[in-house]
């Protein structure tokens, strides 16, 4: 708005902006500057052998994960946004309980169900008689089973983004289409899901980015992909050459992806066509139909989250007098210490931004949000790969500055300590907290900090009694997003933790690799009930979002 | 005693001058307007005066005080101007009374009290106090900004398009509190909109404003009768022109024959000319010795505005009480009532 003054007194703003986005975004031009290298004799040979394997496996498991979120995450969508059937409102939260759920998590809780042994094929042969080899039972440690699984749990993007485009539609433009024929079904079809297809797109491409960043799945199940072949060529082959590589073609993917989301976004606002709100017409279900949605409600929240979290409540149940020692409280304590300092690192870097772009907005400052923004979908494992390589060399150059000036070595200061796993979660989750602060910000209009000038009050007293108050609230949702989702990080955890320090989502995940999956419950489940936290807040907002439109 | 003074003022944005070389003067307790359409930098001189942007040239006085010239600018929140957002900018975490109060936070509790209670009642908000922004309608959230806005004695008051998001029925009821309430108070004001009933509404002095420039400024009956110049003839009111031909000082011919009265600005004999033929100046009836056929009437309740088209291809507008009733395609006769001539050199 005021060039003059903000050039005068908010000139800091633009460079230290820009450099903590070009500092945020150094593991992406790492993994990216890796195009250009030569390629190693293990990239050559990747290349001619395993390429081909997880590019089909990734593939497959994309097209997988489309297919299932788009069918239940619309399908519940516009049942719970146009339908009126018994426990309709139930549903329209009950549906996000999967987000809680961690895939690697669900991934092995539905092996340990299904496998031989489980309760399942157990039941199973009880009430047939049948023996081992008589019958054919579906395994779930394959491709299928974990584009289902993932499914399960990623639908609600789609079905969240679906939803509130169905209930933005106006009323008007529906009734417009039954004025000129449509029924409700042809409504359906022909008008309400081609308005609601950018926010269809949009939600898709959250599920395929969360799919291609999955590394706890896949491993568990030993499928090939992008993110285990990461693992495997770093770890296994010891080749960081040829690993970041493969970041870098797994980067190319995400890319696309969010270019794909990105548009449907921008689409997505054209399509809003009237602002006219009016209740929707809540076509009413009874008898067969109405059975029918809730059967179609019920089968992803049971799959989804009830089954599971059920299953893990009953292994917790008989193993944590066991599992819960003082080296399980030593966890917990890394997982808090970690996810902690990580979200509020993550939110004043948030505030930060936010404030710089409303207070200086110029274009170096709004591409750099957009830049710090990117993390969100870099899966975990390519900034991992993108972390450690800098840091190392920066240790070593510090290292020999040490040495040649004081003849000490200061050891791996950067890339052994916890500085490089929490740069990783800045990287990884900004995005969420900014956009979470952006958004309160955004509900302050300028004319209320004018409004508070204009009243008497400075600058720093219109801060403390105008926007202190106001943004409270999504700085503790942002506090609370960003640590939840720290709790549950599993692949840049395991790369870039110090050695022997181990949080939850690791020692669950290494107890499952172990087949020691009723151990790993206690830490599971603890991840999972502090995942509700967000879930349940998303709720209210959901069923807020339309009573008191404000 | 002047109350406020803008003097040669000139706005930047980003190397684009967005108003040239205002001038403005309001007396104490006067409310003034500045009037013109969307775009044309009125909202711009309202926000240097409020503090929030800086002008690249002029001074501001507010009492007597400057508050912007070429040594200084004093920040908004010292310069004792109080001002109502388009938006109202009611706090959403603050009830009213918090609101009304959030600008008298030296005062000591007791005279605060009383000041926000005074103001409440004043506002016929009172029973509000405890609601928050949210709980009220459109016509109460404006109210409440008024109050917050005036509670702690302002030398100036600044109004930014106060009835625009109001509905069009309320407007005028609005406007006509807001000036009994701020004319209790002894308020100087300054107000900006686009609407020209409410600036006649609301003011005593309405500078319009266009390209920004100030056109002219004067009370609103000089504005309408005797506008400066063609812009703000046709944005001001309605009406048509006539061409004429300058005869004699103080004559004009047109085809309605030599129109007798005071031409603004001097003219020599033989000059082309337009006037501003009103539509209260154009009487219909049958006696009348020009002929025209009516092509098109609005109904508006106690008068029709007819649009008339005369038999040399003039069209003229025409206000008449709504019982001299004519079809469309009606033939009438016309004369014109014009007591002061308002005149302009055709371009």
């Amino acid at each position: 708005m005021n060039a003059r003054i903000a050039s005068r007194q908010h000139s800091l703003w633009v460079p230290v902006i820009v450099l903590a986005a070009a500092v945020l975004c150094i593991p992406v031009v790492v993994v990216l500057a890796s195009l250009l290298e030569p390629p190693s004799e293990n990239w050559e040979h990747i290349k001619s052998t395993l390429l081909l394997e997880y590019l089909a496996n990734t593939g497959g498991l994309a097209v997988g994960v489309a297919i299932g979120t788009l069918v239940l995450g619309v399908s519940t969508a516009w049942l719970t946004a146009m339908c009126r059937f018994p426990g309709r409102n139930a549903f329209a939260w009950l549906l996000l309980l999967p987000l809680a759920m961690p895939a690697y998590i669900i991934a092995y809780t539905y092996t340990g169900m299904l496998e031989f042994a489980g309760p399942v094929q157990t039941q199973l042969r009880e009430w047939t008689g049948w023996g081992y080899g008589d019958y054919y039972f579906p395994e779930i440690r394959s491709l299928g089973g974990a584009a289902t699984l993932l499914s399960l749990v990623l639908f609600p993007y789609v079905y969240l983004l679906s939803r509130a485009a169905f209930l933005e539609q106006s009323i008007c433009v529906l009734e417009v289409s039954r004025t000129l024929g449509c029924n409700a079904w042809s409504g359906f079809f022909r008008v309400a899901i081609p308005l609601a297809r950018p926010a269809v797109v949009a939600g898709v491409s959250l599920a395929l980015m969360e799919t291609l960043a999955d590394y706890g799945t896949v491993a568990y199940f030993g499928v090939g992909v992008f993110t285990t072949g990461i693992f495997r060529t770093w770890f296994g082959m010891g080749d960081a050459t040829a690993a970041l590589k493969m970041a870098s073609l797994l980067l190319l993917f995400v890319f696309t992806l969010i270019i794909i989301e990105r548009m449907s976004r921008r689409r997505a606002r054209f399509h809003h066509t009237t602002s006219r709100y009016s209740q929707l017409p809540e076509y009413p279900l009874s008898g067969l139909p109405a059975a029918g949605a809730v059967v179609v409600c019920l089968v992803p929240v049971t799959l989804g989250f009830l089954l599971p979290a059920g299953q893990l409540t009953i292994w917790a149940i008989e193993t944590f007098t066991t599992m819960v020692d003082s080296r399980f409280v030593e966890l917990a304590a890394h997982s808090l210490l970690l996810a902690v300092t990580a979200a509020l690192l993550s939110v004043a870097l948030a505030l930060l931004f936010a404030y710089g772009q409303r207070l200086a907005p110029s274009p170096p400052v709004i591409a750099s949000l957009r830049i710090a923004s990117l993390g969100y979908a870099l899966p975990g494992t390519v900034i991992a790969v993108g972390v450690i390589i800098p840091f190392a060399w920066l240790d070593g150059a510090l290292n020999t500055l040490t040495e040649s000036a004081f003849n000490v070595s200061v050891g791996l200061v950067m890339s052994g300590t916890l500085v490089a796993l929490l740069f990783a979660y800045l990287v990884r989750f900004l995005a969420i907290s900014l956009q979470t602060v952006e958004s309160g910000l955004g509900k302050i209009r300028p004319s209320m900090d004018d409004a508070a000038r204009s009243l008497g009050l400075p600058p720093g007293q219109a801060l403390r009694k105008v926007h202190v108050p106001l943004m409270k609230g999504s700085v503790i949702t942002a506090v609370l997003i960003v640590f939840v989702d720290v709790m549950k990080e599993l692949p840049a955890t395991m790369i870039l933790r110090p050695f022997d320090f181990n949080t939850l989502a690791v020692r669950a995940f290494e107890l499952a690799s172990d087949e020691r999956l009723a151990d790993s419950s206690t830490a599971a489940l603890m991840i999972v009930a502090l995942g509700l936290g967000p879930v349940l807040l998303l709720s209210k907002t959901i069923s807020g979002a339309r009573a008191g439109s404000a | 005693m002047r109350r406020l003074k803008v003097a040669g003022m000139d706005v930047r944005y980003a190397n684009r001058e967005v108003v040239h070389d205002i001038y403005l003067e309001l007396e104490d307790g006067e409310i003034g307007c500045l009037l013109g359409p969307s775009g044309c930098g009125k909202t711009t001189v309202l926000r240097a005066i409020a503090g929030f942007i800086s002008p690249s040239r002029g001074t501001i006085t507010v009492r007597g005080e400057p508050v912007h010239d070429a040594q200084r600018s004093v920040p908004p929140e010292r310069r004792d101007v109080g001002m109502v957002f388009q938006d109202y900018a009611l706090f959403p975490h603050l009830n009213v009374a918090d609101n009304v109060g959030f600008g008298l936070r030296r005062w000591d509790t007791v005279k605060r009290t009383s000041r926000v209670n005074e103001l409440l009642a004043f506002t016929g908000m009172g029973h509000h106090a405890q609601a928050y922004p949210h709980q009220l309608s459109g016509g109460e959230q404006q109210r409440v900004a008024l109050a917050r806005a005036m509670a702690p004695r302002p030398s100036l008051m600044l109004l930014d398009e106060p009835f625009s998001s109001m509905d069009v029925e309320l407007r005028g009821q609005l406007a006509r509190d807001v000036r009994r309430i701020l004319k209790a108070e002894e308020v100087t004001a300054l107000m900006v909109t686009h609407d020209q009933d409410e600036a006649f509404a609301m003011a005593d002095q309405v500078a319009v404003i266009h390209d920004g420039r100030i056109q002219q400024q004067g009370d609103p009956y000089s504005l309408y009768h005797h506008p400066a110049n063609r812009l703000v003839a046709d944005f001001i009111g309605e009406g048509v022109f006539v061409t004429g031909r300058i005869t004699a000082q103080r004559k004009v011919e047109t085809a309605f024959g030599i129109l007798a009265g005071t031409p603004l600005g001097e003219f020599a004999v033989g000059v082309e000319v337009d006037v501003l033929v009103r539509p209260d100046d154009v009487v219909c009836h049958e006696s009348a010795g020009h002929r025209a056929v009516v092509t098109d009437r609005d109904f508006r309740g106690s008068s029709y505005l007819y649009t008339l088209m005369t038999s040399t291809g003039v069209a003229l507008l025409s206000l008449m009480p709504s019982h001299q009733h004519y079809d469309i395609g009606a033939s009438v006769g016309v004369q014109f009532d014009l007591q002061d001539l308002t005149v302009y050199r055709r371009e």
